[in-house]
Formats: structure tokens, C-alpha cells, sequence
């Protein structure tokens, strides 16, 4: 199954906004974009974010505005559904059972048919569009990690000795997955597997520079000797 | 009615996703497509299947016949469909004899490319080159569904991918890089090594071993010993059948329910430990340490972090630093350790040895003995079995219902000590002494603040220096007991029982007041002695300010 619409997206040739309001009825769309969204939350779903400093605050929050436009446009059709169910409801009380039981049956009938058409398991490959938006991000984080460090590694340098190894084996770890991740994706850049753990060792790191940010003077001082 | 039309919503657009979420995605995708390859060969229970993946999802389940039978669905996609489909014409799935067993590996031209050196510029490889650079956009998915008999043995290599085994009972061998790993269900021995992502193990008979370095592990209901190591990420356990270790760096490492004994090392993090039928060792670090219900010995070594232990059958050890420590429920001895933090151990049915330096500490309800050495904080003491022995630098110190005797050395501050079954000896320097109810002989040395007695039973000795003394109440004066009060500059009081019979002997360099006759001597070397006291109480006094000495019935 194959949508013309997500392949003019793909090419660029519709903008996101339009094929937002598209995506709102069109199945294979909605998938396209769920696959989407899994492959940039997987990662958060692989490790529990660490409290962020103010800095991260900062650099997070220019993150989060670039990427509010989608779920407001997702909602517009919603917000507009709701409002139109509002009126109607007041109205005709007793009728509300007939569109439920009329999608019911239309949602009921395509997922029959989809259910037995194929049991087979989502792709485990990034659309073009997917993979630029993930490549994109990656490249966000990158930025992000890189000021970071700028001010995070200097202070790592003023923690007591267990601080310092301890951050730096970590440090040193995640860069090692780093490598190997991009390594691997070298030969297999749309592999959404790899994608996944590439993004979620680009946050580990990115947390665990704001974790040394957000340390207070109390665990940065050395400590006395038992 | 509302509720039906929503219920029936929901019903219908849940219906709706799963179907979507199950059916072909790639058929999505421009330039994307997948084969599906099978393959089976005939095995036999107690063989070796080795798989040899590079990035593949895995799932590997039990079947009733003799044979393996291995489904694999391959993905690929690229920008130039020629591409795709001649990539997906040159990947074949091998299923041939190898060592005791099969082996089962995907072939494909990215085999090539993975090769160290550079990958030949033909066939294929030449669409990889754009202006003598090269260029990779083709990706690929393996998705590998295999069955083998319920007894069996699995080597497995691969490296992105998910693996989830079921039911296979044998010698297994895991090994990958990142992805989830799950085996459910599973017997025999598994050694498993991953590096990012979780690692489950629901169910397992026989011995695991787990080696993930920076990803989570969740083991349950294994029958044998389990030992894993872990650097960075969380550790989850419950229901071990034998031995558990764990190794971590700085995890958080919590469970419940071993059988056998439990170590665990990691730091920075919490461990939090219950129900442990063996011993129970941890090593934390700065690490938030509580431990409940260990049957036999709990020894805990951590630093600036509390902790909590909770019913130990047999003895507690606590070596720490700057870390509050709380011990309630101990079956035998409990030596604590740590400073700078408080330290609060109670119904401890052997003895207590504590060192607390600059650490406050509380013990009561102890059986056998209480040893306290500490220096600046309040020492508070209650319900002891056995003897007392508090030895500080500068704290305050408040006893009660001590059984046998108790020794106190500080200064600076307040001792109080209430009901003593034994003697009593108070080193002190400057420092607020009351004792009350005491059994034993009394041994007090002290300056600068007063010494108060009451409800005394034996000889009573106190040597002050410059500090009050006043002693009443007195409940027995045994036979051959004496009573010496020894201070400068300030006020002996004495209240003897009416009937007490006592030669009361004076250095006097103050005013003397006293309802009893006494004896002015002129150096403590002429003092009476017990001869001279004919079988009564001796009692000595030396100060250069006032005595007073009165009787009266209590």
C-alpha cells in the first residue's frame, strides 16, 4: 500500500503543514509519521532523562520550539471535530450512537481486512524523509553536546578524583557506543534500529554533561578522606 | 449512554491501530523491499545451533520436531532500485552442518563491505562510488524467526537487533552489542553478553550470567546462581535460587528474595536489598544503601550516603564515612562505623561496637555489651543488657537502664546517666555530671563542673577539680564501702542515710557545717582508714571551699 501524497512529501514537494492535515485521514501517512515519532522517542524510552540544568533548560527549550509546530497542527482537526461534536450532541442526543456505531463498523471492516491481509511486524527501515528529520536531530544534539562541553568539562576538571573517574569512564563509554553506532550506520544509515541507539547515546551524553553542570558546590568540592 | 458511544469509539479505532500496526509497512516506503527466505535442517536434542547475525531481530521459540526451521525476512532499501534488488538477489540464508551442531548466518554484499580494506569498485559495490567518494545510502533490516527443539544448545552472535529466546533448555551462549534482549522461560546455563539495552530474564532454571554493560537488567525467578555486570544503568532482581553477585559502577541495584548469598558492588546509586536467606555483602560508595530481612551476616561498606538495615538474622557490619547509619532488628553483634552523621541502632540482640567520630549516636534495646568511641556529638544510650563503654572527645552523653556497668570518658559537656546494675566510672573534664540509681561503686574524675549523685548503692569516689560535689539520696552504704570527695574552691554536700554508720574524716579548707561528728585532719594521708572506721563507712572530704554534711532519712 502506497500513498502519493507521503511520496510528494518525501520529495519535498509538499510542505509539512499541508501533509500534517493530510496525515489527519490518511492511514498510511498516520504510519508513516508514528514511525516517525517512534524512532525520535524510542531513545527516551531506552534510558530515563536526568534532571537538566539551567543550560540544557535553555538549549532543550530552542529544541522543543522548533519541533511545537507538529502537534499543534496535528491538533487543529481535533480541536475542530470536538467542537462540531459539542454542537451536535446538544442537539441530537439520542443520534450519538449512530456515528460511533458507523465508525466502528468502517474502522472494524479495514482492520479485518488489514489484520488478515498481513501479520507481519513494522518496518525496521527509515523512510527518506524519517531518516533526514532523525539525521537533522542527531546533528541538533551534536551542537548541543558541543556547548555543553565547552562549559561542562572545564568543571569536570574541579570535582574530587571519583567524580572526575567516574564521569570520564562514562564519558568515555558512551563515546565508544557513539563510534560504533555511527560506524555502523556508515553501512546502514536508514537501519532505524541503530538510529534509535545512536540517539539514545547522544541524550546519555548530553545528560550526563548537564548532570556535571547541575552538580552543586557541595559534591564538586573534594571531598575529606574517611 | 455517553459512555457506550465512547466505549465503542475507542473499540473501533484501537481495532483500527492494531491492524494498521500489523500490516506490511515497507510497501510505504519508494525503493524499499523485502524477501522472505526459509531454511530447515534436521538437529537433535542436546545440539548446537550457532547463529552468526551481524543486525538482525531475533526470535528464537521451541518446536516438537527434530529440526530447525529458521524464517528470515530481509529489507533493503536505497535511492536506485536496480540496487535493491540486486541486494536482495545476492543475500542467501545458510543453514549448514558446523562443529556439534548447525549453523545459521545471513549472507549478504554488505558482508563485503564490513571486510577490512576497501570494498571492490564492481558488481554492486561500483554504484557505492560518486565521483571516486564513497557514497552508502542502502540500508537493510533482518528480521529472523527461528524454531529448534525445546532441548537444545545456542550460540549467538550479533551485534543491532533485538534477540528474544523461549523455552530452550541448554548450554546458551548471547552474545550482542545493542539492542533489547529477552529470554523467557529459558533452562540450563546462559551466558549473555550485551552492551546498550535492557536484558530481561522472567524465568530461568539454571545459572545465568550477564555481562551488559550500560544497559538495564531485570532478573526473576531463577532457579540457579546469577551474576551480573553492569557499569551505568538501573539492576532489577527478585526470586534467585541460589547466589547473587552483582557488579556495577554506579547503578541502582535493587530486589528482593535470594536464597542464597547476595553481593552487590556499585556507587553513586541506590541499593536497596530484601529477603536474603545467606549472607549479605554490599560495597557502595556513595551509594543510598537499605537492606531488610537478611537471614544470616550483613557486612555493608559504603560513604556519605544513609543506611537503613532492617531485621538481620546474624551479624552487622557497617564500615562507612559520613553516612548516616540505621540498624533495627539485629540478631547477633553489630559493629558500625561511619562519622559525620548520626548513627541510630536499636534491638540489637548481641553487642554494639560503634565508632562514630563527629557522628551523634543513639543505641537502645541492646543485649549484650554497647561500645561507643565518638568525639563532638551527642551520645544517648538506653535499655543495655550489658556493659557501657563510651569513650568521646566532647560529647554530651545521656544513659539509662544499664544492666551492668558502665565506663564514660568525654568533656566539655553533660553526661547523664540514669539506673546502672553495676559500677559506674566517669572520666570527665569540665564537664556537667548526674547520675542517678546507680548499683555499683561510683569512680568519678572531673573539673570545673559539678558532679551530683543520688540514689547511690556502693562506694562512691569523686575527684574533682574545681567542680561542686553533692551527693544524696544515698539508698545503701554497704559494709567496708567508703565515700572520698576530693574538689578546690568549690562546696561539698553530703546527705548520708539516718542510720548510716560512717567516721567522717575533713581536709577542711572552707567553713564546715555537719549534723555528724568529723574528723579535721591535716593532710589526705591521715585520713581513716577502715580499721580505724571498726567495720563502718570511711568517708573523706577535701575541699578548700565548704562542706556540708547532713543526715537524712530517703
Amino acid at each position: 500500500m502506497s500513498c502519493k501524497e507521503l511520496e510528494r512529501y518525501d520529495r519535498g514537494e509538499m510542505d509539512e503543514a499541508e501533509f500534517m492535515r493530510h496525515a489527519a485521514s490518511c492511514p498510511v501517512c498516520r504510519e508513516a509519521l508514528q514511525l516517525d515519532e517512534e524512532v525520535m522517542s524510542l531513545s527516551e524510552s531506552l534510558r530515563k532523562p536526568v534532571k537538566a540544568p539551567h543550560l540544557w533548560r535553555r538549549i532543550e527549550e530552542s529544541l522543543r520550539k522548533e519541533g511545537a509546530e507538529e502537534p499543534q497542527l496535528a491538533q487543529e482537526p481535533q480541536a475542530e471535530m470536538k467542537q462540531k461534536s459539542g454542537r451536535f450532541s446538544s442537539r441530537w442526543k439520542i443520534l450519538r450512537f449512530v456515528p460511533a456505531a458507523a465508525a466502528f463498523l468502517v474502522v472494524f471492516g479495514i482492520g479485518v481486512y488489514f489484520g488478515l491481509k498481513s501479520s507481519a511486524p513494522s518496518s525496521g527501515l527509515l523512510a527518506q524523509k524519517a531518516l533526514a528529520r532523525v539525521e537533522k536531530k542527531e546533528q541538533e544534539y551534536m551542537r548541543a553536546i558541543k556547548d555543553l562541553e565547552k562549559q561542562a568539562l572545564p568543571q569536570m576538571a574541579d570535582l574530587n578524583l571519583d567524580f572526575v573517574f567516574l564521569y570520564r569512564t562514562r564519558l568515555e563509554t558512551i563515546d565508544a557506543q557513539i563510534e560504533q553506532c555511527r560506524e555502523a550506520l556508515a553501512l546502514n544509515p536508514a537501519n532505524a534500529h541503530i538510529r534509535r541507539y545512536l540517539i539514545a547515546a547522544l541524550q546519555e551524553k548530553k545528560d550526563i554533561l548537564a548532570e556535571v553542570l547541575s552538580l552543586e558546590d557541595k559534591d564538586t568540592k573534594p571531598r575529606r578522606s574517611i | 449512554m455517553k459512555k457506550y458511544s465512547r466505549l465503542i469509539s475507542f473499540i473501533g479505532i484501537w481495532v483500527l491501530l492494531v491492524a494498521l500496526s500489523s500490516s506490511e509497512a515497507n510497501t510505504v516506503f519508494k525503493n524499499k523491499q523485502s524477501r522472505v527466505f526459509s531454511k530447515s535442517a534436521s538437529t537433535a536434542p542436546g545440539k548446537t545451533l550457532y547463529i552468526d547475525t551481524y543486525s538482525a531481530d531475533l526470535t528464537i521459540t521451541t518446536s516438537n520436531e527434530n529440526a530447525v526451521t529458521v524464517e528470515a525476512k530481509v529489507e533493503v532499501s536505497d535511492e536506485d532500485e536496480e540496487i535493491v534488488r540486486y541486494f536482495l538477489d545476492e543475500t542467501q540464508l545458510f543453514l549448514e552442518p558446523y562443529a556439534d551442531g548447525l549453523k545459521l548466518r545471513v549472507s549478504s554484499p554488505m558482508d563485503e563491505f564490513r571486510k577490512p580494506g576497501k570494498p571492490p569498485k564492481e558488481g554492486i559495490y561500483r554504484r557505492f562510488y560518486r565521483g571516486n567518494k564513497f557514497v552508502f545510502r542502502l540500508s537493510y533490516s533482518a528480521r529472523l524467526t527461528v524454531r529448534i527443539p525445546a532441548q537444545h544448545n545456542l550460540e549467538v552472535e550479533n551485534a543491532y537487533g533485538n534477540i528474544r529466546i523461549g523455552g530452550v533448555s541448554g548450554n546458551l551462549n548471547v552474545v550482542n552489542r545493542s539492542g533489547e534482549v529477552r529470554l523467557d522461560r529459558c533452562d540450563g546455563e546462559l551466558e549473555l553478553r550485551n552492551s546498550y539495552g535492557p536484558v530481561e530474564i522472567p524465568v530461568f532454571k539454571g545459572s545465568v550470567n550477564i555481562m551488559n554493560p550500560s544497559g538495564e537488567v531485570e532478573v526473576k525467578d531463577v532457579e540457579g546462581d546469577v551474576s551480573v555486570e553492569n557499569s551505568y544503568a538501573p539492576v532489577r532482581f527478585s526470586t534467585i535460587g541460589g547466589n547473587l553477585t552483582i557488579s556495577s559502577k554506579s547503578g541502582k541495584v535493587t530486589g528482593s528474595n535470594v536464597e542464597g548469598d547476595c553481593e552487590i558492588t556499585s556507587s553513586y546509586d541506590e541499593i536497596d536489598v530484601k529477603e536474603v536467606k545467606g549472607r549479605l555483602t554490599i560495597k557502595g560508595p556513595s551509594c543510598k544503601v537499605t537492606a531488610q530481612d537478611i537471614a544470616l551476616d550483613a557486612h555493608i561498606e559504603n560513604s556519605y550516603s544513609p543506611v537503613s538495615v532492617t531485621r538481620v538474622g546474624g551479624i552487622l557490619r557497617v564500615k562507612s564515612g559520613s553516612s548516616a547509619v540505621t540498624a533495627d532488628d539485629i540478631g547477633g553483634d553489630a559493629f558500625i562505623r561511619s562519622s559525620y552523621d548520626a548513627i541510630v541502632l536499636s534491638n540489637i540482640r548481641g553487642s554494639a561496637e560503634i565508632e562514630g567520630p563527629s557522628s551523634s549516636v543513639s543505641v537502645r534495646e541492646v543485649e549484650g555489651n554497647v561500645t561507643i568511641a565518638s568525639s563532638y556529638n551527642s551520645v544517648v544510650v538506653a535499655a543495655i543488657g550489658g556493659w557501657l563503654d563510651v569513650r568521646s572527645q566532647s560529647a554530651g552523653v545521656k544513659a539509662s537502664d544499664i544492666k551492668k556497668g558502665a565506663s564514660i570518658v568525654t568533656s566539655y559537656d553533660r553526661v547523664e546517666i540514669f539506673g546502672v546494675g553495676g559500677n559506674l566510672r566517669i572520666e570527665g573534664s569540665s564537664t556537667s555530671i548526674k547520675a542517678e540509681d546507680i548499683s555499683g561503686d561510683v569512680s568519678i574524675k572531673n573539673s570545673y563542673e559539678s558532679v551530683v549523685l543520688s540514689r547511690t548503692s556502693g562506694s562512691i569516689e569523686v575527684n574533682g577539680d574545681s567542680s561542686r560535689i553533692e551527693i544524696g539520696q544515698i539508698r545503701n552504704l554497704p559494709k567496708d564501702s567508703r565515700i572520698e570527695l576530693i574538689t578546690t574552691y568549690e562546696p561539698v554536700i553530703l546527705t548520708l542515710p539516718e542510720d548510716a554508720d560512717v567516721v567522717i574524716s575533713v581536709l577542711p579548707g572552707g567553713k564546715i557545717s555537719s549534723e555528724i561528728p568529723v574528723y579535721h585532719v591535716k593532710s589526705q594521708t591521715q585520713k581513716l582508714d577502715a580499721e580505724r572506721a571498726k567495720g563502718g563507712v570511711t568517708v573523706y572530704i577535701q575541699t578548700t571551699g565548704s562542706v556540708n554534711i547532713k543526715r537524712k532519712n530517703f
